[in-house]
């Protein structure tokens, strides 16, 4: 459908999180759809793409939630952080818990899009769009994070790996909204990698991006091992993967007993590229194999 | 055959200029570091665009173009849209006075305005007028179309197949081959101690600027005014004047700020004569302009282009024969795709055969895109050439500097006015300090640094017909009227500092009219990089004489000889007793006359020369050898232009080329889906134009300054082109030189080089 034809929606703007589960679980009882509108830079862009919807169909109520205060901030919640679902990519780039405790979490949102996106886009609108090829996805990925589903029944917590279930489709009910993520964030000082390769340096679409953190005991010298993995990485399969068999391989193990060829297929067990007008299935798999070996090369490297 | 879009049609010959206009030495203003005259307003947002145009009772338009590749059109309906809310007209091929010959004249016409025949995703098919952009929207969703769909061909090799759909009545070729011969080929390559043979290609680039192309259109009466966004509205107003069949006269177009057009606006668009039909039907106001996804569709395109070299030289490395052919398209409709001039005109070499064929596919048609046809040879020739030197193991600048030519074979063997192209690549290396980073290793990690060089060339340094006129107001201002159009090169600013120059007037107190073909004098388009050259001594002629005049009514007043008299600040001095000085605005006879005009005509070019620029680049890359990416992260272009009239403009001009050839290297490339025939990528995100971050922060502008008193009367060439031409070859080639593969298909992306690397058994 084309822009214009957006202020054909029915609109509502719940001043709570209690009044916008209350919308939700109404609706929901009733079949009908309700898009929950925060920065707007996914689903606007979707619907400018998509084709007319026939005249006869209901369209979708549209509810804005960009400015409910429950959705924002970001905070301390005993060993975890606790980031409101509507925090901005902006936002989260210049928050100093996240600078600090989350650096990989700061560096892919500096990456997500423009500034202009950045300052716009959410957190939960990254999640629940659940693009392929999202940048805030595969770092919350790395970081293993718990979402928080809200609705009129209460609140259940999901780990990032149940969320998806398929090519942008998640475990989110039609009365339920993303209404925080929490992350343990690494020691300090752990390693981590944020690595996207695109054609070009910003506003690049991923052909291949990792996100990754560890943690590591060095107290045996040379028999360093990992005590701590995670590993997210877009654009090599219908969703966002986090790699759980690279993740079996590093855990525990002695890092110089863990052999490239390993990694590879490990990587290669994890993801399921395609061609497309960005890049190439083959390309795909060998990036990601690259970019696991060189995450793992660094985290041999003496620190 | 290269063509000179600019001179298509009869111009007039514009007489010499009047007064005698020696060369500038020393100059007080031209060559300075000028900020542009119009800086405060385009900054601001107070520069008003085209698109952000209105008028009282303006309608706004939009467009509906054909969703295939290649289809006939059976049926069309626009009840149900004409009866939507706020829509005043409709508008198709069967829309009164809307059957109008388009892509060429008459019979020969290739199309018409709307064609049932449609030949490439984006054809057009109908227009809305409605009250808002909404309601006009709406509408074209409302049209109902039934078309045909028909077999379609998206290469050049598909269109000359056996049994290929046509797509104009004599085929699909664009003429016959154009063949250029010199010399004996077979002979050439027979004495050669080496030969290098390979097939390159350049990927279908887009103009994409920022500002999209659209018209507002106005009647009064029988008379039409358009506000547009082009390179030039002389060529606007012919193409309006003659589809509405109206006196050139009756049709004023104005356009003086456009968003960029990089040649995709030289020509009247078919938007500006829909938007007049759609504004006569109302009789209100209209503004159409295209979207940003129909602006990559039908706006133009740089083709893609096959180019098949071979080139011989001898040990020392003198060039001994050149084959040379090129396949390119101009699209649906006709357009020039030819690349092949460098080839026979940038090196000495005796022997040479270059072919150049132009075939029609089911896309977008091409225009002129900043050096047409030059970047895609420079592509193929200096990689070509780069690989030669490797093989006689020579410098490939010393390779190049064997065989600078100092006349043009391909014309006539004439001499040029000047010839930079020596020291370009002297200077150039030079200042990349050439010599030590090729002796520099290329690193043994994962990434790979390399350095790598191309030179090039452009064929043309402007010529008439250009008038401009200065006047000299009462209180010392000036007003400078002329035709071109400024397309964000700072035409302006460099046109205002001449007339600084002769006048010795601040450059504040000068007005500029121009672009107007009501108000201001004849200039063709802005393009071709030959609007200083061509344009600048019309504006000097028209200076000097308004300070004849004023020294003369000077001399009489002061009873000092004309000869002895000069401007100085606000002041007539004589030279030879400083003491003697009057004010400007002292002057009796400029306060009789209230104000003194000088009108300044391009004379024509020196007879049995050529005017030519030249460009050396130099690149330096690092190469992931894991992931196949490329950083460019050093530039240095060295231009000869002749004389540099704005250093700051002249900059600014130069590091938008290296973007653009960096971008040509690197990133960018329209993706038409095999399938369907559509093109995939008409967007910003897909379609990848260099960001900031990919431009290095290290980019060196050499101007070598040959002192050109030959090539016009302000020794100025053109400059926007010839530096764009060499930077993807440049960049080709220090990739090449880093990892030891040669990507010959641009852009350079990384699966394309990684799968290269991966042929060679050299992935990490």
């Amino acid at each position: 459908m084309s822009l214009h034809a957006l202020a054909d929606h029915p609109f509502a703007a719940p001043r709570s999180l209690a009044e916008a589960c209350a919308l939700l679980a109404e609706r929901a009882a009733r079949g009908e759809r309700t898009v929950l509108l925060a920065g707007g830079t996914d689903w606007i862009v979707e619907q400018h793409l998509a084709p007319a919807p026939a005249a006869d169909a209901p369209l979708p109520l549209v509810a804005d939630v960009s400015r409910l205060a429950e959705l924002r901030g970001v905070a301390e919640r005993g060993d975890a952080i606790r980031i409101g679902a509507g925090t901005t990519f902006l936002e989260l780039r210049r928050d100093p818990l996240v600078t600090a405790r989350l650096p990989l979490l700061a560096a892919a949102a500096r990456d997500v899009g423009a500034i202009q996106i950045q300052a716009r886009g959410t957190l939960a609108g990254n999640l629940a769009t659940g693009s392929p090829a999202a940048d805030g996805v595969a770092a919350l990925g790395a970081l293993d994070a718990v979402l928080e589903l809200a609705s009129v029944r209460g609140t259940r917590r999901v780990p990032i790996a149940a969320f998806y279930t398929g090519y942008r489709r998640n475990v989110l009910l039609p009365d339920e909204l993303i209404a925080a993520v929490e992350v343990v964030p690494p020691a300090p000082g752990s390693p981590f990698a944020w690595r996207k390769v695109g054609t070009r340096q910003a506003q690049a679409i991923s052909k291949v991006a990792l996100a990754a953190v560890a943690e590591l005991d060095r107290s045996e010298g040379p028999g360093a091992r990992l005590t701590r993995l995670g590993l997210g990485m877009a654009s090599v399969a219908p969703t966002v993967v986090f790699l759980p068999e690279v993740r079996a391989l590093g855990l525990g193990r002695p890092l110089a007993s863990i052999d490239d060829e390993a990694l590879a297929a490990a990587t290669l067990a994890g993801i399921s590229p395609i061609d497309d007008v960005r890049s190439t299935a083959s390309y795909r798999r060998h990036v990601a194999v690259a970019l696991v070996r060189r995450f793992f090369e660094s985290l041999r490297a003496p620190s | 055959m290269v063509e000179l879009y600019w001179l298509q049609g009869a111009v007039p010959e514009t007489a010499a200029p009047t007064a005698e206009m020696p060369p500038w030495g020393e100059t007080k203003v031209v060559g300075t570091r000028q900020p542009r005259v119009d800086a405060y307003e385009r900054v601001s947002g107070s520069a008003v665009y085209p698109r952000d145009f209105t008028l009282p009772d303006m309608l706004h338009a939009a467009l509906l173009l054909c969703p295939h590749p290649h289809a006939r059109v059976k049926a069309i309906d626009t009840s149900a849209a004409e009866k939507m809310p706020g829509v005043r007209a409709v508008l198709t091929g069967r829309s009164p006075g809307a059957d109008v010959p388009w892509y060429g004249r008459g019979d020969k016409a290739a199309s018409r305005l709307f064609d049932d025949h449609l030949r490439h995703e984006g054809d057009e098919v109908a227009a809305v007028a409605a009250e808002t952009p909404d309601q006009a929207f709406d509408a074209l969703r409302a049209i109902r179309v039934t078309y045909e769909e028909l077999p379609f061909v998206l290469t050049p090799e598909a269109a000359l197949a056996k049994g290929a759909p046509s797509l104009h009545a004599w085929g699909n070729r664009y003429g016959e081959p154009s063949v250029y011969e010199r010399g004996d080929l077979a002979a050439g390559f027979a004495a050669a101690d080496a030969v290098v043979e390979g097939t390159y290609s350049t990927a279908c680039e887009l103009h994409a600027p920022m500002e999209v192309h659209g018209s507002v259109a106005k009647w009064d009466g029988s008379r039409l005014t358009v506000w547009d966004t082009t390179q030039g509205v002389f060529a606007v107003q012919q193409a309006v004047a003659e589809a509405l069949k109206l006196p050139l006269a009756h049709v004023r177009v104005i356009g003086p700020y456009m968003g960029g057009g990089f040649g995709s606006k030289l020509e009247g668009g078919k938007y500006t004569v829909m938007a007049a039909l759609l504004a006569r039907a109302t009789a209100r106001p209209v503004k159409l302009f295209l979207t940003r996804e129909q602006e990559f569709l039908v706006t133009g395109n740089r083709p893609a282009n096959t180019m098949k070299v071979r080139v011989g030289a001898k040990k020392d490395g003198t060039l001994t024969a050149i084959d040379y052919h090129s396949m390119g398209s101009g699209g649906a409709y006709p357009s020039g795709a030819g690349t092949a001039f460098l080839a026979t005109d940038l090196y000495t070499c005796p022997n040479v055969r270059a072919v150049d064929e132009n075939v029609a596919i089911n896309a977008g048609r091409a225009r002129p895109m900043r050096a047409p046809g030059f970047p895609q040879g420079a592509w193929a020739l200096e990689q070509a050439l780069d690989e030669l030197a490797g093989k006689l193991g020579l410098d490939p600048v010393a390779l190049r500097l064997k065989n600078v030519p100092t006349v043009s074979q391909r014309r006539g063997n004439q001499p040029y006015t000047s010839t930079g192209l020596a020291e370009c690549l002297r200077q150039g290396a030079k200042a990349f300090g050439w010599d030590e980073a090729r002796a520099r290793a290329k690193g043994t990690g994962p990434v790979r640094k390399g350095v790598g060089m191309a030179a090039a060339l452009w064929g043309y340094g402007g010529g008439p017909p250009s008038t401009a006129i200065v006047k000299l107001f009462t209180d010392g201002s000036v007003n400078l009227n002329m035709g071109a159009a400024d397309i964000g090169t700072g035409t302006k600013t460099v046109m205002a500092m001449v007339v600084a120059e002769e006048l010795a007037v601040p450059l504040d107190r000068i007005q500029i009219e121009h672009a107007d073909t009501g108000t201001t004098e004849y200039a063709s388009p802005s393009g071709g990089s030959k609007t200083v050259p061509s344009d600048s001594p019309a504006v000097r002629a028209a200076a000097v004489e308004v300070r004849s005049k004023l020294l003369a009514l000077a001399a009489e007043e002061m009873k000092v000889p004309v000869a002895d008299l000069a401007l100085d600040g606000g002041s007539v001095v004589s030279r030879k007793d400083p003491a003697k000085k009057l004010a400007v605005t002292a002057v009796p006879g400029l306060q009789r006359q209230q104000v003194l005009v000088g009108v300044g005509t391009r004379g024509p070019n020196a007879e049995g020369k050529v005017v030519s620029e030249f460009a050396a680049h130099f690149a330096e890359v690092e190469v992931n050898e894991r992931t196949g990416e490329v950083t460019v992260t050093r530039l240095v272009a060295a231009q000869e232009s002749g004389r540099v009239m704005n250093r700051l403009t002249f900059e600014n001009q130069v590091r938008g080329g290296l973007v653009m050839g960096l971008g040509l290297g690197r990133t960018e490339e329209r993706v038409l889906d095999r399938q369907t025939g559509k093109m995939v990528n008409a967007n910003w995100h897909d379609y990848k134009i260099p960001t900031a971050l990919d431009v290095p922060a290290a980019q060196e502008v050499l101007s070598v300054d040959p002192k050109d008193t030959l090539c016009n009367t302000t020794g100025a060439k053109g400059v926007g082109e010839p530096a764009t031409i060499p930077t993807a070859a440049a960049i080709a080639n220090a990739v090449a030189n880093a990892v030891g593969v040669r990507v010959k298909d641009s852009p350079i992306t990384p699966p394309r080089l990684c799968a290269l690397l991966h042929a060679r058994g050299k992935v990490g």
